[in-house]
């Protein structure tokens, strides 16, 4: 399948070079936006005047705002406009506590460590179908 | 000349006679005088027929009745004056009887005599009758006779009743003259009336009669004046008030008075015999042959017979086991001496005591016995009180003597002479009855011995009343013991001027109070040492109390404890004033302790801290409610608390601090990894195929990244176990396994053994759950990782039973093993027992110290190439 757009959020300029590669290797998004920081991607959102994106990889340990911190902001947005839009945590921390609270979160369906690579995306894909 | 004489002597003869039988009434009682005085009227009326006198020659008197019928009178007025009216009545009445049973009698003795004159042919019948009664003159006389005697008393007792006592004579002449004239009257007019001669007749009686009249009211008043002089020496001679009917009436009178008598007497003997049958004494009388007359109901109940039965009885026949007793003795000792006997005696039958009176009588012997059982009970308790009272004195263990004012023994107890046989007096002769207490003292002082003088000022002051009682304590020490003994002087009697003095050892009270004081100086010293106060106030009076180490820790002066609540204030911090109203308040109404800390101001320079703690109880009336309590004088601990509290601030912040800290390095550290994981996954994507020989390089720094990974991630497993507190909560090992499970598939790890799962759990387990995780991630992990590339089928399995004690928990693999030689090293840090292990030698080195945190074991079986087994055991923490 292939989606309209996918938002990499991330604040690691590496990641989101390797994050943005591996997507647009697998062909499955016409549109790869990248925020660098979660206030970027707040504004982004908010002044975005068609749907939003399908799928959301997002990082959790970023300055100024943390991605937990984008949870709560993003669940702010009204609900028709966020309907299509599922979030996928993707980061390094392998700590226990991290997983819990994105998996708790509604909007989270998965959690994935970095990196990431082809096999892992196309599991999610088939989570997304 | 001779008719006067002898009517001088018939009246003179008559009324001696009357008067001489009238005077000895006392001894002859009145019947002659009666009898006389019947036979006088029975003559008098045969005298009716007798010869007259002419007076003057033409009036007939007829001397002989007139003196006769008068002297009935006088007789009768005498009688009535002297003896009164029954007397006279009974008089009238027997004149009447013995002049009718006379003439009857006679009458029938003169018809005898006709009879037999006519058998015999007597001619001069009529003429022989000596004693011929006209009927006539007889009934009328008669009848006229009843009613002179009635009117005579009545006009008697008129006259007495209204004239005065000097004209006596004329009452009594009076009396007998109308009688007379009546008489003279009604048997004239009855008899003569209308015939010639009632004229002459009635003149004749009125002359004779007067005179008669005269004659007898002399005597009649000489007699009564002179002779009997009773005129004189009485107050008078017949009732004055005597009612003028009263020879009718005072018959009934008589009678009633008779039947009252009767009952009176009745009554008193029957008084007299209830009194006797009643008495609570015993009453029995023994004629001289010592046989019953008489016995009482209480004697009888006494004597367990009937009074009637008894009567007549020989008393020793009826009592034979009385006999020999001290009472048989005693009964005849009454009649031997004729002397009153009284004695005591428990009769032992009846378990009884009684008190016998024995008196004797002309007949014999009356004995009185009362029963004082309950008496004698009484006395014997009041003889056992006194006993008792002896007892007691002499079982005290004062030592009590009674001195007069001159200072002598009057009376001891035995502990008194105990004490003195014991300190060296062995006669007893300077201190027991007899010594003089005085002397003794003085003797005392003469020898140096001061306490001696005290003691005998205060005898003297309680002898000269300027002291109403003395009492001093002081040591009297033997050679063997501490003694101490009080020293007391009390009047005996609030008059008397005899003194009790007594000595009481009071060694044990005073070894008590030394002992108590004592405890109290060590009870202080500990409060002086811990620095606690103790305190009560009552928060209604205001009234407080403070220990002496409340003083010291306020900075206090030791003054009157009026105000000493407000000193305490003073103290206080101005700001904490409302604070401590509300706990007084607070802890008043709920009846509850409170615990406080606070700053007081003991000086201008320094701050103590006071910890105060006080409880609610009532107070000893069992009134009020008030507060009790310490304060402690916290300072020093204060400062300590405020350091360690500061430190401990400190180290939490330091924590924190590191918590973040090992946070953030692992995440820091792992993120470039991450980066250069992903950088080189990009790089062998786009690897060209003739690029072929830089897959080998990529692999191993690949390899080398995951090295580093572990590595990172076990320094954070470390630092968690080290750092955190155990937080206990309930285990759910499916989830547990469950995510651990998960969080390896995060590990990159691209096979998949088969593994089995058994979890059985009897009871709820209590554990760590982050330590748990770190254990078993780290087990498992191993077990995962270090699979037998040999062995076509690669298992993991894990059993858990966990009971109300514990938790079992198995990993068990088939994976390359562990060689014997490393066992034992396995959980020593960064050791690594095989080439293959791409680990830090820091994983098993974890697991042994969290497993210690959690006082758990662990066991390993393992065998080279064939597999481990891996058993720990973590107790349950509920």
């Amino acid at each position: 399948m292939t989606m309209n757009e996918i938002l990499l959020i991330d604040d690691n300029y590496i990641d989101n070079f390797i994050n943005k590669k591996i997507v647009a290797k697998e062909n499955i998004a016409d549109t790869i936006t990248v925020m660098l920081s979660p206030i970027e991607a707040l504004d982004y959102l908010a002044n975005k005047k068609d749907r939003f994106p399908d799928l959301i990889l997002l990082d959790i340990k970023m300055p100024q705002m943390d991605g937990f911190e984008f949870l709560i902001e993003f669940s702010k947005f009204p609900e028709f406009k966020k309907a299509n839009c599922s979030i996928v945590m993707l980061s390094s921390s392998q700590n226990i506590m991290d997983i819990a609270t994105a998996k708790k979160n509604p909007h989270v369906i998965d959690y994935l460590i970095k990196p990431l690579d082809p096999s892992k995306l196309n599991d999610l894909l088939k989570l997304l179908v | 000349m001779f008719v006067i004489a002898a009517i001088v002597i018939e009246v003179l003869l008559v009324s001696s006679c009357i008067l001489i039988l009238f005077n000895l009434r006392d001894k002859l009682g009145l019947a002659p005088l009666y009898i006389l005085l019947g036979c006088l009227q029975y003559f008098q009326v045969n005298l009716e027929n007798a010869v007259s006198y002419k007076f003057l020659g033409e009036y007939p008197i007829y001397p002989g009745s007139i003196v006769l019928f008068s002297s009935l009178l006088f007789a009768v007025l005498l009688i009535y004056i002297y003896e009164g009216v029954i007397s006279a009545r009974t008089l009238v009445i027997g004149i009447l009887i013995s002049n009718l049973f006379l003439t009857g009698l006679f009458e029938i003795t003169a018809t005898q005599d006709y009879f037999i004159r006519l058998e015999d042919d007597d001619i001069n019948l009529r003429n022989t009758a000596l004693f011929n009664i006209d009927y006539k003159y007889f009934i009328i006389g008669t009848i006229i006779l009843l009613l002179d005697f009635i009117l005579l008393i009545w006009v008697y007792q008129f006259l007495i009743s209204k004239i005065k006592r000097p004209l006596f004579f004329l009452t009594i002449f009076l009396s007998l003259w109308s009688i007379l004239i009546f008489d003279s009257l009604a048997f004239n007019g009855i008899l003569f009336y209308g015939t010639p001669y009632f004229k002459v007749s009635l003149f004749g009686h009125f002359i004779g009669k007067t005179f008669a009249a005269g004659i007898f009211s002399i005597i009649l008043y000489v007699y009564v004046t002179y002779i009997d002089k009773v005129l004189t020496t009485t107050s008078f001679i017949a009732d004055h008030n005597l009612n003028i009917f009263s020879i009718f009436t005072i018959r009934k009178k008589y009678l009633d008075l008779k039947v009252e008598k009767e009952i009176a007497e009745k009554k008193l003997n029957e008084r007299f015999e209830t009194t006797l049958v009643k008495i609570s004494d015993g009453v029995v009388s023994l004629d001289k042959n010592w046989c019953y007359t008489y016995v009482n109901k209480k004697a009888g109940e006494f004597l367990n017979s009937k009074p009637s039965s008894l009567i007549g009885k020989h008393i020793w026949t009826e009592f034979p086991e009385g006999k020999g007793l001290p009472f048989y003795h005693a009964y005849y000792k009454a009649v031997d001496t004729q002397r009153a006997q009284y004695f005591e005696e428990y009769y032992e039958p009846y378990d009884k005591w009684f008190e016998n009176r024995i008196y004797p009588t002309a007949e014999g012997l009356t004995i009185y016995f009362t029963d004082i059982t309950d008496k004698k009970i009484a006395q014997l308790a009041l003889m056992e009180s006194e006993a008792f009272n002896k007892g007691i004195l002499s079982s005290l263990s004062a030592h009590i003597a009674v001195i007069d004012k001159t200072g002598k023994i009057l009376a001891v107890n035995k502990a008194w002479n105990d004490f003195s046989l014991a300190n060296g007096e062995p006669n007893l002769a300077r201190t027991s009855v007899g010594s003089n207490y005085i002397n003794e003292c003085e003797n005392a002082i003469s020898r140096g011995h001061t306490l001696s003088q005290k003691v005998l000022d205060g005898i003297w002051s309680v002898l000269n009343n300027k002291q109403t009682s003395f009492k001093m304590e002081y040591p009297c020490h033997s050679s063997t013991e501490k003694r101490w003994f009080t020293f007391h002087i009390e009047p005996f009697e609030s008059t008397s001027n005899k003194l009790v003095i007594s000595h009481t050892n009071v060694t044990q009270l005073k070894t008590t109070e030394e002992q108590l004081e004592n405890a109290n100086e060590k009870l202080n010293e500990a409060q002086r040492l811990a620095k606690i106060g103790n305190w009560e106030f009552n928060p209604k009076t205001k009234e407080v109390y403070f220990s002496d180490e409340m003083y010291t820790i306020l900075e206090l002066d030791k003054g009157p404890s009026k105000d000493l609540f407000e000193r305490y204030r003073a103290k206080c911090l101005p700001e904490d004033y409302d604070y401590f109203n509300e706990i007084l308040i607070n802890s008043i109404k709920n009846e509850e302790g409170y615990e406080i800390g606070y700053y007081i101001k003991p000086n201008d320079s320094s701050l103590k801290y006071i910890h105060e703690i006080g409880e609610v109880v009532l107070d000893e009336n069992g009134k009020d409610l008030i507060l009790k309590g310490t304060i402690q004088d916290f300072t020093k601990d204060k400062l300590i608390n405020e350091e360690l509290s500061k430190k401990n601030e400190e180290l939490k912040k330091a924590n924190i601090e590191l918590d973040r800290f090992v946070y953030s390095a692992s995440h820091d550290l792992r993120a470039p990894l991450t980066s250069l994981r992903g950088l080189i996954q990009i790089v062998d994507m786009t690897l060209e195929v003739e690029h072929e020989e830089l897959k080998e390089p990529l692999s191993l720094m690949n390899t080398t990244i995951d090295k580093m990974d572990v590595f990172i991630k076990s320094i954070f497993d470390y630092s968690v176990n080290a750092r955190t507190k155990i937080s206990t909560e309930k285990i759910n090992f499916e989830e547990l396994i469950g995510s651990v499970w998960e969080s390896l598939k995060y590990m990159n790890i691209k096979y998949n053994p088969k593994s089995t799962i058994n979890i059985t759990q009897d009871a709820d387990f209590y554990s760590d759950k982050n330590r748990l995780e770190i254990i078993l991630g780290n087990l498992v992990s191993n077990a995962i990782k270090y699979y037998d590339n040999n062995k076509m089928e690669r298992f993991v399995n894990i059993t858990v039973t966990a009971d109300a004690k514990s938790a079992n928990i198995i990993i068990e693999d088939n994976g390359i093993g562990i060689g014997k030689e490393h066992i034992d090293k396995i959980f020593e840090m960064f050791y690594r027992a095989t080439k293959l292990s791409t680990g830090s030698g820091m994983g098993m080195y974890i697991v042994k110290e969290t497993l210690d945190r959690l006082h758990g074991t662990i066991e390993i079986e393992s065998e080279l190439n064939k597999g481990s087994k891996f058993s720990i055991s973590i107790p349950n923490a509920k």
